[in-house]
């Protein structure tokens, strides 16, 4: 038996705990030993504030009551950070360089510092976390109420649950002044609270394993035990969710409220540390979440076999220890429920307080000329303070009054879900801030106010109607009796679940306005600035633009405002630190960048709407300055877009230039081969020309040359005449040749054949030089396709070539025949002068000769190898110079044999 | 590149198509199949973020010591 008082006493001793932890953590942050405050274990067990009293005792409520839908709360917000590449760390980025202090203020800072949706967000906000709150005091009352139940003499059984809760929130708030509270930090980080967090979700975790251990093998048995029970008692898990609508809808509003959510805003971008923190969270997270429910589904089932049926599921985690009589556990139970609670109470209210005095309480303060007249150098940051405690108190009584008001009904997960539809009204705004540029403030401002507006019509306050006949006429028959206007049909579209209907209608609502009004809409020149500055954050840096060209403001003035935000010693401290830092410079005026500087200096302190509200009144002409700016900022990003696409079609000139170079090149070279060639045929025909006209001349002139004399000049002018025909006709042949004309008909052909004929027709030409023409083999039946008179004319070339040219005393033509891999090479060889190396490359060149080959007046026409070497190319065969050892010269033909002669063989 | 598909893949595994080939009488060891797949999941994605983050962190390392040296 536990005495109630134990029980009061062991919560408020792990208060005081707490208290000493976030104390102790403070203190060594403010030494700079943070070391371990600033890891990412901490930063990821802070995160798990996610994990609240609905985690501990509401889910095994939600198991209990409709199977494993429970899951997808949890599941939502793992896959938002196993995919934290995509928006988390974008998130962190924006929050780091801008200096971010809430969702609030990165809405508001996005859309051109707009204080209007500030407010807007802030409401929403609070009266989303209403309900939230309202939860966690509904858990604390509860599991008081069940660990008090057996202790009749206790002071707390002789009071209402009302009254319970009024006296748990009033003890929340004062802790919550003493924890938050104290000091205004530079970037909003708390250490202290972030420490005592990260205790709080280990004390939760070991709580609930170790209720969970209990339960599955102290009382069911192990797991399989556990689940053959739960067919015992007729509790089964299978098909009881649908996995439909509702799923889905829970997994999207969780994924939206792990990001939305005020707490978790300021825990996972205000408090983070170092971005890489982010990839040890985007795994130890989701593992956080499954150890806290892997044991969710074993304890409803445990509960439902052995609790009386009337007993609330909610409070199975409980109740259960405490059937089998186990008080040390039920007590370390009662302690991580209550710890789930407090942590969340703690953060959302400190996330909570912070918006409301940056957000609505500093820019109305500012408005009223009294304070703007009193210069008291503390002034703002006691007005920060006192509001923030104002502000904690207040939400946490408008916890107390939905509590109240709403008589403590309903399931803690379903006033959950309550909350996560409001916050997720965020969602578009937040979404359209990280990736769209065209989202404007008016645009972002209708989406809110059109989502909330649903959301309070549809969701919020029909949970008020069980208590109010007023609020249940409504919801039964729609407002002033209109059937369209049900709250929880809509249009008249019924039947689908109120959850659904409701986070349907409004966030469609919401992203169809936030769309239509951003199209209709334009950014002004701030709002396009801060678009800029979140859509490319990754691609700007995280420098800090200066949004002051130039201003009116003196130092002085700037460090009266500054000291009033900051507090004297900060102030002094940066205005030290900019007299250092420019005492080279003679200007009086504060620098643009100063001027900025300490714009996101204070935006640390008060929000980036605020800040920039105090600064504009100082700095005069800052909106022209602006205008300036962007409008220079929007044509140096047109000249560069213009400019980069000058620089593409400069590349493909540059190509296309570089092809036609080439192309130019080839063509000249052509050009001059081609004068080359008109110049060598002129010449070519131009010395039988001159033989024959010279000739011709003198016969016309002497008419009485002796007959003798006349017939000899006669026959040279025919001589010359066929030599300049023969002439012709292989320019003709070539030209023909090259541009392939194909002028005569292949057939296969006996290669011996043709070179036997060949042989044979220049053996007396041979003979008159006394020449030997040494044959080693003829080869027989090799078969190549080609023509056998081109092949000979081929083979004749080369043979009175080797004999004209062969000046030895005693000249002989060696042809050889070989053969290899479907090839036949024959080789003309002679013992005359060789090829002289200069020539070797041009031998093959039309109107080249071996004219080493003196000694000889018989002169080519200069085309014969050209033309062979033409025809023997045109049969996939090759003539080539092979070797000249020593003296004389070597040509090589070689063929290609027939196919079906080499299967033959 | 895993880091990239990783959300999408644990949604398409979750949502109805996917999850509700499970959700029948079939047991393995005793609990039921759905259960089994949800966990098995959401274990299978904490798994591969772990090991995407490890190399993440590798590579800095690896750049570090490049810069340093």
């Amino acid at each position: 038996m536990i005495s109630g008082n134990l029980v009061i006493l062991t919560a408020f001793a792990y208060v005081v705990v707490l208290f000493g932890l976030a104390y102790f953590s403070d203190q060594r942050a403010r030494r700079g030993r943070d070391g371990f405050l600033r890891s990412p274990l901490i930063y990821t067990l802070a995160i798990s504030v996610y994990c609240t009293s609905w985690t501990f005792y509401g889910a095994v409520g939600s198991a209990a009551n409709n199977g494993l839908e429970f899951l997808a709360v949890y599941i939502g917000p793992t896959l938002v950070f196993v995919g934290w590449w995509f928006g988390l760390r974008k998130l962190v980025r924006i929050g780091h360089a801008q200096r971010i202090t809430s969702v609030a203020d990165f809405i508001s800072s996005r859309f051109g510092k707009s204080g209007a949706i500030a407010v807007l967000v802030t409401l929403i906000a609070v009266i989303a976390a209403t309900p939230y709150i309202a939860l966690q005091l509904k858990a604390i009352t509860s599991s008081l109420r069940v660990m008090l139940a057996s202790d009749a003499g206790s002071f707390a059984t002789n009071i209402d649950d009302s009254t319970l809760a009024l006296i748990i929130a009033a003890i929340m708030a004062l802790f919550t002044i003493l924890f938050g509270t104290r000091n205004v930090d530079a970037n909003e980080q708390h250490h202290g609270v972030v420490a005592a967090i990260a205790f709080e979700a280990v004390v939760k975790l070991a709580a609930l394993f170790a209720v969970g251990l209990f339960v599955v093998f102290g009382l069911g048995g192990g797991l399989a035990g556990t689940f053959e029970r739960a067919a015992e008692a007729g509790v089964t898990f299978v098909s009881q969710s649908d996995f439909g609508g509702r799923w889905i809808t829970i997994t999207l509003l969780s994924a939206a409220a792990i990001v939305c959510l005020p707490r978790q805003f300021q825990i996972t971008v205000v408090e983070n540390a170092d971005e890489s923190h982010l990839r040890t969270a985007s795994w130890a997270f989701p593992l956080y979440m499954l150890g806290m429910s892997i044991f969710t589904v074993p304890i409803a089932i445990m509960g439902k076999a052995l609790i009386t049926s009337g007993a609330d599921p909610d409070m199975f985690v409980l109740t259960l220890p405490l059937s089998a009589n186990q008080q040390i556990l039920s007590l370390f139970a009662f302690i991580g429920g209550f710890s789930s609670a407090t942590s969340m109470i703690i953060v959302s209210s400190i996330a909570l307080s912070i918006m409301v005095s940056n957000h609505i309480v500093v820019p109305v303060a500012l408005r009223s000329q009294g304070f703007n007249a009193n210069a008291r150098p503390e002034g703002v940051t006691r007005l920060l303070l006192t509001s923030r405690r104002v502000a904690i108190v207040t939400i946490l009584f408008l916890g107390f009054a939905y509590f109240w008001l709403t008589n403590g009904s309903g399931a803690l997960a379903i006033i959950g879900l309550i909350s996560f539809t409001g916050v997720a009204q965020f969602l578009p705004a937040i979404l359209a801030a990280l990736f769209w540029r065209d989202a404007t403030r008016q645009g972002a401002l209708a989406g809110l106010l059109v989502g909330f507006a649903v959301w309070l019509y549809c969701l919020f306050l029909p949970a008020f109607a069980p208590g109010n006949p007023a609020l249940s006429d409504w919801v039964a028959n729609g407002l002033f009796g209109l059937a369209w206007l049900k709250p929880q049909a809509l249009f008249g579209i019924s039947g689908i679940d109120p959850l659904i209907h409701a986070v349907m209608w409004s966030l469609m609502g919401n992203s169809v306005a936030l769309i239509g009004v951003s199209i209709a809409t334009e950014n002004d020149p701030v709002g396009r600035l801060q678009a800029t500055r979140f859509v490319d954050v990754f691609r700007l840096g995280s420098s800090n633009q200066a949004s002051y060209v130039r201003s009116s403001a003196t130092l002085n003035d700037l460090f009266r405002v500054a000291s009033r935000v900051l507090g004297y010693q900060r102030a002094t401290q940066l205005f030290d630190q900019y007299e250092a830092d420019r005492r080279d410079r003679q200007t009086i005026e504060p620098s643009p960048r100063f001027i900025a500087e300490l714009e996101s200096e204070m935006a640390g302190s008060i929000g980036a709407a605020s800040a920039h509200v105090i600064l504009s009144q100082v700095v005069s002409g800052d909106i022209d300055a602006i205008e300036e700016v962007i409008r220079m900022a929007d044509e140096t990003q047109q000249i560069l877009e213009y400019s980069q696409r000058l620089e593409n079609t400069t590349t493909e000139l540059q190509s296309t230039a570089q092809q036609l170079r080439t192309a130019n090149v080839q063509l000249r070279q052509l050009d001059q081969q081609k004068d080359e060639f008109l110049s060598q045929v002129s010449h070519e025909v131009r010395t039988p020309m001159t033989a024959i006209r010279s000739f011709s001349e003198i016969l016309l002139a002497h008419k009485e040359l002796p007959p003798a004399q006349r017939q000899q000049f006669v026959t040279t002018i025919h001589s010359e005449s066929m030599r300049l025909t023969a002439l012709l006709d292989e320019i003709l042949d070539l030209s023909a040749l090259e541009r392939g004309e194909s002028l005569w008909i292949n057939a296969n052909t006996d290669i011996g054949a043709t070179l036997q004929r060949a042989i044979d027709v220049c053996t007396p030409i041979a003979q008159e030089r006394g020449c030997r023409i040494v044959v080693d083999a003829i080869p027989h039946g090799q078969i190549v396709f080609g023509n056998a008179d081109r092949l000979s004319q081929v083979f004749i070339n080369l043979i009175t070539n080797a004999i004209k040219y062969n000046d030895n005393a005693d000249p002989f033509i060696r042809i050889e025949t070989s053969e290899a891999e479907g090839q036949i090479a024959i080789d003309f060889e002679d013992n005359g002068p060789g090829v002289a190396p200069a020539d070797r490359d041009i031998i093959f060149e039309k109107f080249s000769r071996g004219r080493s080959g003196g000694g000889t007046t018989e002169a080519g026409s200069g085309l014969g190898l050209a033309i062979s070497r033409e025809i023997i190319g045109r049969l996939d065969g090759k003539l080539e110079l092979v070797s000249t050892e020593g003296s004389g010269a070597c040509f090589r033909v070689t063929l290609p044999l027939r196919a079906e002669q080499q299967a033959a063989q | 590149m895993i880091a990239f598909f990783l959300p999408w893949i644990g949604l398409l595994l979750f949502m109805p198509p996917f999850v509700k080939l499970f959700d029948n009488q079939l047991r393995i060891f005793g609990v039921p199949a759905i259960g089994v797949f949800l966990f098995g999941v959401w274990g299978g994605l904490i798994a591969i973020s772990f090991a995407v983050q490890s190399r993440l962190d590798r590579d800095d390392k690896r750049k570090a010591e490049e810069n340093a040296g």
